[in-house]
């Protein structure tokens, strides 16, 4: 293969050696790619994909499927509504007002499972001596299955006979109704989300301060700042990933709680602590609609994805480096 | 940040506050589960009592917990045992391929995570039921390994992130295959990785209630349904369901504390590599 | 037929090329440095012949077999990494054994073959510790040794001595020379450090942004570079550029103040350029601090902003006619003319030792003592 030019060694050997950007070349013919390598290794990751696919992309397709069709479970007839499970919904007052409390209760409960769990983190770091002692013993509810953790809690908020209530009666004042009063139910699941996940984030964010470049703090003692402007100013942006990744998953996954929800309040009191994800349990296995259950879900779907992925896109458009 | 700014004994104050804040509901349960109900539930609370551990007892030898348990301990295990080799597979082949097709599958993965349960459960159970796998070990397993299966993925990804890739390339030049560059060079790097990701999935599979509620039934019933149903208003029986929960609670605690710092690692390294 | 051979081989990332078509031909046994400063695509071109790397056109030859889409591990071919690449779970013995054992060479082969690269590299101690618990020097040598036993038609280094301190790199460059001599192989080496290349090829390629600028024998490219960016980049402190304008019968080069003779030799060269700019650059180590007051013909006045003392050398950093000057001079005893930064001093130029260059390409267009320029790639 003779390029232009003559001799294959010597290329482009004029009087004057000319930039060969000068000179224009013929445009370089596209040849098959195909790392050989490459195409092994996506069958590595076949079998998971297989398993995803059919174990929980089929199913909610079939969930979908499902969602237009006025349905009960375990009877045969299923008659087409297309649409109609939705429009029911989105008319019901009771959807409605179980996306309140879904939003409600997780805000809340993220927002103090957040902020206490930085102040510890920060405490931890702060500690000279036995941070490893606290960390272990804080850690422990995270660790605990939530049903069981959910139980536990029953029995210091249960009504009389809770620990709580025996505490505050003890001391001559009348206790709230922890689990029974609209308002009060709320503040025991936030109370619960909190008692169980604080660890969590705790754990990350105390790992990120670990691994944060200590002269960072230093720079921002000798520029002046202290305090809550040194933690606001230098510790939380070094911390973005991690501040980013407890958010993310927090958000996701308070957005589900079930098994809280379920031993605690069961929904209520009547409907007051019924989230979205209670409210499309009791259609299904209550009411037996699975049809209209199934639109419920896609529903809760679609807040859920919608909201985490537009915060998603908020924090990766603002730095692209986080992720 | 040099400790000091704020006074060390305020600190230590703080947290022993929180960590007396995690750790009484289970102390608490522990009481319970030891006194009898009128000691129980004495107002104010008793401090002094005679423990009695008949409740623990039966709970697990007369009320069926030890079976629950074997459900709970094969159904974990089996999930460790499918979702861990295929999701350490795709993580490792997802940390070295760099395309966009790579990055989409990421993605992909992190958006089937935010799946809701609760929509995933009634299609699930609508298929078992009709080809009878209610209440059988498979559909459980099944459903746990593929629940699994991206946080697994993206867990051992972030290990893998760890080892250079220019082991494999060595290793390619040596004469090794794809497989053969996974198996004898990198995988034997990756244990400790291996490791926190098992005691994950035990976990998840192990604390695991909606799936378990719906997918389980006499025969395979799990230990979170099991001690669900005894959480009633029945004050009776609150001594017993403590016994059950502490029961649950402890082997589950033990496992992971020995493991602490490895389920440490896990999750931080989660965190930085996003 | 050369025995490396890569003909019209270019390489897109994306949408950049970051390897227009290239050629270049490595004889058997040949020592040729790919040298460049980073991004230049020296690695890329190494992988390239590895097979870590697909091209996405034309085509690798090795040893008269056309290599192009054979996996790396039947190229016949070793690699040295930069990083080393050591297995860490595996000990030094089972590191160099790793690549023979995966081609199912024999049990004794292998242990023949281990032993007497471990006696060349003086490893024997060493056999059953792991990499962590070897110092940088060793590791290197192991992963030269791993590439040893394989005993391969070519022989890759990726900047290994980049990861050593100073020392070490200068004792490793030295065996390394010996190692090749001893074996004889064909050896491809990328660097970004002009010195490793000069002391070590016997070819060196020097690459900017996926083209070859220049190939030969490291003197050929010291005395006659082919262009502005092969004289700047070899030699250091690097060569002086002053640029001015041909008189019109061509006989001296007005650069702002100076008036510099042209050599007689290589007028008749320079004849297409009279009364047009031209560059001159001259290398520090050959001007000389001017006696008498300055002025004289063939000297600049240089002003001084820094003296790097060096011991026996001095090196004269300043600015002349608006550009960045220097000289090495030998380290005046108290004689010779006063020097201090913010002086200006005039330096004598041997104009027959410069050489010329178009400004607009940056080729030379001839050399201070006459002669032309040659091809960009002359043979060993």
């Amino acid at each position: 293969m003779i390029p232009a030019g003559g001799d294959p060694r010597a290329p482009a050997a004029s009087p004057a050696p000319a930039l060969a950007d000068e000179i224009p070349m013929a445009p370089v013919p596209p040849r098959p790619r195909g790392n050989p390598r490459d195409r092994a290794l996506w069958l590595f990751v076949l079998p998971s994909a297989l398993v995803v696919v059919a174990v929980q992309l089929y199913p909610v397709a079939y969930a979908v499927y499902l969602s237009f069709f006025d349905q009960y479970l375990g009877s045969q007839d299923a008659d087409f509504v297309g649409l109609g499970n939705y429009a029911a919904l989105l008319g019901q007052q009771r959807v409605w007002s179980a996306l309140r409390v879904t939003l409600i209760l997780t805000v809340s409960s993220i927002a103090v499972e957040f902020a206490l769990g930085l102040l510890l983190a920060l405490g931890l770091y702060k500690l000279t001596r036995g941070a490893r002692v606290f960390s272990t013993l804080i850690f422990v509810p995270y660790l605990i299955t939530p049903v069981v953790a959910a139980l536990f809690l029953r029995w210091i908020f249960a009504a009389r006979w809770g620990l709580a209530d025996s505490l505050i009666a003890a001391a001559g004042v009348f206790p709230p109704d922890w689990l029974g009063s609209p308002v009060w139910a709320f503040v025991t699941l936030v109370v619960a989300d909190v008692w169980q996940f604080t660890p969590f984030i705790m754990l990350i964010l105390y790992a990120g301060l670990q691994g944060m470049d200590p002269s960072l703090v230093e720079a921002g003692r000798i520029d002046g700042a202290s305090g809550p402007r040194l933690v606001w100013h230098v510790i939380l942006p070094a911390l973005r990933a991690q501040i980013f990744f407890v958010l993310a998953i927090r958000l996701m996954d308070a957005f589900r709680t079930f098994d809280s929800i379920y031993v605690l309040t069961g929904g209520g009191p009547g409907t007051a602590t019924e989230t979205m994800t209670m409210y499309t349990y009791t259609l299904a296995f209550r009411q037996l609609e699975v049809g209209r259950a199934s639109a419920m879900g896609v529903l809760t779907m679609l807040v859920v994805t919608g909201l985490t992925l537009m915060i998603v896109s908020l924090v990766y458009r603002r730095d692209r480096g986080a992720f | 940040m040099r400790p000091g700014t704020l006074a060390q004994p305020v600190l230590l104050v703080l947290l022993t506050a929180f960590a007396v804040f995690s750790l009484t509901p289970i102390v608490w349960a522990v009481m319970i589960s030891v006194k009898d109900p009128i000691d129980a539930f004495a107002i104010p609370p008793k401090l002094i009592f005679e423990p009695n551990f008949r409740y623990h007892y039966e709970i697990w030898f007369e009320r069926r917990f030890l079976e629950f348990f074997a459900n709970s301990a094969a159904i974990a295990a089996g999930t460790v045992l499918i979702s861990v080799p295929i999701g350490t597979l795709a993580g490792y082949a997802l940390s070295r391929i760099r395309t966009p097709a790579g990055r989409s599958f990421l993605m992909g993965l992190l958006v089937v995570r935010m799946f809701p349960h609760v929509l995933l459960v009634i299609p699930f159970f609508v298929m078992a039921r009709a080809v009878e796998m209610i209440d059988t070990y498979p559909a459980m397993i099944a459903a746990m390994v593929a629940l699994n299966q991206p946080f697994t993925v993206w867990l051992m990804r972030s290990f893998f992130l760890e080892i250079p890739r220019e082991l494999d390339e060595a290793a390619t030049i040596d004469g090794c295959n794809a497989w053969q560059v996974f198996a004898r060079v990198v995988l034997p790097l990756a244990r400790p990785g291996i490791v926190v990701t098992s005691l994950f999935s035990l976990l998840l599979a192990y604390n695991e209630f909606l799936f378990a509620l719906v997918l389980t039934g006499t025969e395979t019933k799990t230990l979170p349904v099991a001690i669900a149903e005894y959480g009633g208003e029945d004050l009776n029986y609150w001594s017993l369901s403590a016994a059950g929960a502490i029961g649950i609670m402890l082997p589950i605690l033990a496992f992971m504390l020995f493991f602490q710092r490895h389920l440490v690692r896990g999750l931080t390294i989660g965190a930085v590599k996003g | 037929m050369a025995f490396l051979e890569l003909s019209n081989v270019a390489k897109r990332f994306g949408r950049q090329e970051i390897i227009p078509p290239l050629d270049l031909a490595i004889e058997e046994g040949e020592f040729v440095v790919l040298v460049g400063p980073s991004g230049c695509g020296k690695s890329t071109i190494m992988r390239l012949i590895a097979g870590l790397e697909l091209p996405d056109a034309g085509d690798i030859r090795i040893d008269g077999r056309t290599v192009t889409h054979v996996l790396p591990r039947d190229r016949d071919i070793a690699m040295v990494f930069q990083n080393y690449a050591l297995y860490p779970d595996k000990t030094v013995y089972e590191n160099m054994a790793f690549g023979l054992k995966m081609r199912k060479t024999p049990k004794p082969e292998i242990e023949r073959r281990v032993a007497v690269a471990a006696a060349v590299l003086g490893l024997g101690d060493y056999m059953d510790r792991r990499p962590a618990q070897l110092s940088g020097g060793q590791r290197q040598r192991v992963a030269v040794g791993r590439a040893m036993v394989r005993e391969p038609k070519v022989f890759l280094f990726d900047e290994p001595l980049s990861n050593l301190d100073a020392h070490l790199r200068v004792h490793m460059r030295t065996e390394l020379v010996k190692l090749h001599r001893q074996l004889r192989a064909t050896m491809v080496y990328v660097t970004h450090d002009q010195v490793e290349a000069m002391t070590m090829g016997d070819r060196i390629v020097v690459l900017d942004r996926g083209r070859i600028r220049q190939a030969g024998a490291p003197l050929e490219l010291f005395r006659r570079p082919a262009n502005t960016f092969v004289a700047g980049f070899i030699g250091a402190p690097a060569m002086n550029m002053l640029a001015g304008r041909l008189a019109e019968d061509g006989s001296r080069l007005q650069a702002g103040a100076a008036a510099l003779p042209v050599p007689p030799a290589a007028r008749a060269a320079l004849a297409g350029h009279a009364g047009r700019e031209v560059l001159f650059g001259i290398r520090p180590q050959y001007v000389t601090l001017a006696q008498g007051g300055g002025g004289a013909e063939g000297s600049v006045r240089v002003r001084i902003e820094a003296l790097e003392r060096l011991g026996t050398e001095t090196v004269v950093v300043g600015v002349a006619d608006g550009r960045p000057f220097q000289a090495v001079v030998p380290t005046a005893d108290g004689a010779g003319p006063a020097i201090e930064p913010g002086s200006e001093i005039p330096v004598f130029l041997p104009m027959e030792k410069g050489h010329f260059f178009d400004p607009g390409s940056g080729g030379t267009l001839v050399h201070g003592d006459g002669a032309g320029p040659r091809a960009l790639e002359v043979a060993a």
